[in-house]
C-alpha cells in the first residue's frame, strides 16, 4: 500500500502551494504590460500611477493612490470583476449602498437606492 | 496600508519574507522587520512616523535611566515620566478635538479650533506597547534595551500596527534577541494569515455593507460625524432592517478584529514571534465576565494586569476592588475614544462585571444556557450604542426596533435585501463558533485509522489556504480598500 507522506513533508507541500499562489500572483501584479490602462467592458479611464510630488509625499496621499493604482489596475481585470460579481450571488452584493424603504399609504413599495 | 489590500499582500508580503529568507540571523531579521514595519507606516501617514520614533526613544532613555536608578523614588519618577509622554500624546491626538468642542460649547463661542482630526495608525496600540515596556522594566520584569532598535521594532512591528494584539514587552522580550523560525511555524503561520484574510476581505467587509445598507442609508462607518443627522432617516427604517442590520454589525466588528488578529499571529508566526491567542470565540460566553476572558483577550489582560491589579492590592476589601474596577472600566473605554456612547459603555461594563462577581458569584456559572442568551442580548446592545456613537441615534434605533417610530415591522425590499445575504450570515455564525475547529480535530482523529479521512483531511488542508488567498485577491482586486470598523485605534 502506497504511503502518505510524513507529517513534514505534508507541510512542505502546504507551504510551497500557498507560497506558490502569493509568488505568482505577486509577479503577474509586477508585469505592467499585462496592466489595464481603461476598462474593456465600460471604456473608462482607470487609476493612473500618482504623480510625484513633496505635498502627497508627506499627507500619505501619494503611497494611498499607489495602493489605489495597484488595484484598481490589476491585470485580468474585467475577468476578476466578472469572477467577483458571481460571487456575489453567494455572498452578498457588495455594490450595495443603502436600502431605500420607502412605505405609501396601503402598501410598501419596492424602490432600491443606487 | 491595510492587511486588507492588494499591495499588503502582493507587493509588500513577498518583499519582506524574500529578505528576511536571505538574513542569517535574528539582528538582520530584527532589522529588515523594521524597515519594513516603518514603511508599512509611512504608507498612510509619513509624516507620524516621527511620533512613533520620538515615543519610542523617549520610552527607551527612560527605561535606562529607570534601570540605572539608585532608589525607588527616582525609578518610579523614570516610569512616571515615561508614562506621562506617552498619555499625554495619545490625549492630543485622540481627545484634543472633543475637549475643544467641550470647551468652545461650554463658552458660547469658538475661542480654540481643532488642529487634530484623526489618530495616527495604531496609535492606541503602540503607546500600551511601550507603557508595557517601561513598567516591565521598571518592575524588573524585563531589562532595559541597550540597543534603541530593538524598542522601536517593539513597538512599530507591523503585524500588530493596526489592531494588536497586545503584545506585553516580557512576554517578547526574548524572542526580539534570538528566535528560531521552524517550517511548522511559518506553514500554521501561512494558513492563519490566509484564514484570518478571507474572514476580513469575505465574511466581515461583506457583513459591513449588509450593515451599513440595513441601518444607515448610503452613510458608511467611517462618516461618524454625520450618523446623528440620519436620525430622521432612521426613523423610516422597518424593525426587521434595523434587528438584522445590528446582527450584521455585531457579526462585522468580531470577525474584523479577530481576523486582524489572526493575520498578526499568522505573520508572527512565520517570523518567529509566538503571540497569544486574543479571542476564544467570544460570542459563546455565559455571563459578561466569561465575555470578557475570550474578547480582545490581551487588551483585556493589559488593563487588568497594569491597572486593575496594582490598583487592587492583595488582601485588599471590596470597596477597594469595586473602586479599582470602576477605573479600570472607564479607562478601557476612554482608550476606545473619547465621547458620552463610549463612557457609557464603560459604566455598563462595570455595572455588569460588578454585579456578577460581587452580587450574584455565587449564582453567576449555574446555568449556562441562560447565561449565554443574557450575554448575547446584553452584548448585542452594547454593540447597537457602538454603532450609534450617540445616544440619540441609539435610543432612536432601539425604538425602531420596536416599532415605535411609525414604522412598519418589515417590507419586501428588506426581507429580498437580507435574503441575498443569507449565504453570508450562516457563514459569519459558523466563523463565530468553533465548528470548523471540531470538524477538523475529528477528521484527523478518524484519519488515523481510515484512509480515505486521511486523504480528505490532507488535500483540504493543503488545498484552504490557497484558495482562501486566491477568493481573497478576487474580492480585494478592482475594489476600493474598504474602511476597517476599529480602524480610529
Amino acid at each position: 500500500m502506497k504511503k502518505l507522506p510524513s507529517a513534514a513533508s505534508h507541510r512542505v507541500i502546504k507551504l510551497t502551494v500557498s507560497a506558490a499562489i502569493i509568488l505568482i500572483l505577486s509577479a503577474i501584479c509586477f508585469i505592467f504590460p499585462l496592466r489595464p490602462t481603461a476598462a474593456e467592458i465600460k471604456d473608462n479611464k482607470l487609476t493612473e500611477f500618482p504623480e510625484f510630488t513633496v505635498s502627497a509625499l508627506t499627507s500619505g496621499d501619494w503611497f494611498s493612490d499607489i495602493s489605489l493604482w495597484f488595484s484598481d489596475t490589476v491585470p485580468f481585470r474585467d475577468t476578476v470583476k466578472k469572477i467577483r460579481s458571481g460571487l456575489s450571488i453567494a455572498f452578498g452584493d457588495r455594490e450595495a449602498n443603502g436600502l431605500n424603504e420607502s412605505v405609501t399609504e396601503n402598501t410598501s413599495e419596492i424602490t432600491e437606492a443606487g | 496600508m491595510v492587511f486588507s489590500s492588494l499591495t499588503f499582500l502582493l507587493a509588500f508580503i513577498p518583499a519582506v519574507f524574500i529578505c528576511c529568507f536571505f538574513c542569517k540571523t535574528t539582528a538582520a531579521r530584527n532589522i529588515v522587520l523594521l524597515v519594513f514595519s516603518l514603511i508599512f507606516y509611512a504608507f498612510g501617514e509619513p509624516v507620524y512616523i516621527a511620533v512613533l520614533v520620538f515615543l519610542s526613544l523617549c520610552c527607551w532613555i527612560f527605561a535606562r535611566l529607570t534601570e540605572l536608578a539608585g532608589s525607588k523614588k527616582e525609578k518610579k519618577l523614570w516610569l512616571t515620566a515615561s508614562v506621562a509622554v506617552c498619555i499625554l500624546s495619545l490625549m492630543y491626538f485622540g481627545g484634543s478635538d472633543f475637549l475643544i468642542k467641550i470647551i468652545n460649547s461650554l463658552a458660547g463661542a469658538e475661542l480654540f479650533s481643532a488642529t487634530v482630526t484623526a489618530l495616527p495608525l495604531g496609535m492606541s496600540f503602540y503607546i500600551l506597547r511601550l507603557i508595557s515596556y517601561s513598567v516591565d522594566v521598571y518592575k524588573g520584569k524585563a531589562s532595559a534595551q541597550k540597543r534603541f532598535y530593538k524598542v522601536l521594532l517593539y513597538a512599530s512591528l507591523f503585524p500588530l500596527a493596526v489592531s494588536g494584539p497586545v503584545v506585553l514587552f516580557h512576554e517578547t522580550e526574548n524572542e526580539l534577541t534570538e528566535r528560531s523560525i521552524s517550517l511548522k511555524d511559518v506553514s500554521n503561520g501561512l494558513t492563519r494569515f490566509a484564514t484570518g484574510l478571507a474572514k476580513k476581505v469575505i465574511l466581515a467587509d461583506g457583513c459591513a455593507v449588509a450593515a451599513n445598507s440595513l441601518l444607515f442609508p448610503g452613510a458608511s462607518l467611517s462618516d461618524t460625524a454625520l450618523l446623528s443627522e440620519n436620525v430622521a432617516a432612521l426613523s423610516g427604517k422597518s424593525a426587521l432592517s434595523l434587528w438584522a442590520g445590528a446582527v450584521f454589525f455585531m457579526l462585522q466588528i468580531y470577525l474584523e478584529l479577530s481576523s486582524y488578529s489572526d493575520i498578526a499571529t499568522g505573520l508572527g508566526l512565520a517570523s518567529g514571534f509566538h503571540f497569544k491567542e486574543n479571542f476564544n470565540y467570544p460570542f459563546t460566553a455565559s455571563s459578561f465576565s466569561d465575555f470578557c476572558e475570550k474578547w480582545h483577550i490581551s487588551l483585556i489582560s493589559f488593563f487588568r494586569d497594569y491597572i486593575y491589579s496594582p490598583l487592587c492590592e492583595a488582601k485588599s476589601g471590596k470597596l477597594r476592588q469595586i473602586s479599582a474596577l470602576f477605573i479600570t472600566c472607564i479607562l478601557v473605554s476612554l482608550w476606545h475614544g473619547l465621547s458620552s456612547s463610549f463612557l457609557l459603555l464603560g459604566i455598563g461594563a462595570f455595572i455588569l462585571l460588578a454585579a456578577e462577581n460581587f452580587i450574584f458569584a455565587k449564582i453567576k456559572d449555574k446555568c449556562k444556557p441562560i447565561g449565554r442568551i443574557y450575554l448575547l442580548i446584553t452584548v448585542f446592545f452594547g454593540f447597537i450604542l457602538f454603532r450609534a456613537d450617540s445616544i440619540a441615534v441609539f435610543i432612536n434605533t432601539v425604538k425602531g426596533m420596536l416599532c415605535l417610530n411609525n414604522n412598519p415591522l418589515y417590507t419586501k425590499v428588506a426581507l429580498n435585501f437580507i435574503a441575498g445575504y443569507a449565504v453570508l450570515f450562516i457563514l459569519s455564525i459558523i466563523a463565530c463558533t468553533p465548528l470548523i475547529k471540531i470538524i477538523k480535530k475529528n477528521l484527523i482523529k478518524a484519519g488515523e485509522n481510515n484512509l480515505f479521512a486521511n486523504v480528505i483531511y490532507r488535500v483540504c488542508d493543503i488545498a484552504s489556504p490557497a484558495v482562501l488567498i486566491i477568493l481573497s485577491v478576487l474580492y480585494m482586486a478592482a475594489s476600493p480598500e474598504k474602511a476597517f470598523g476599529y480602524f480610529g485605534f
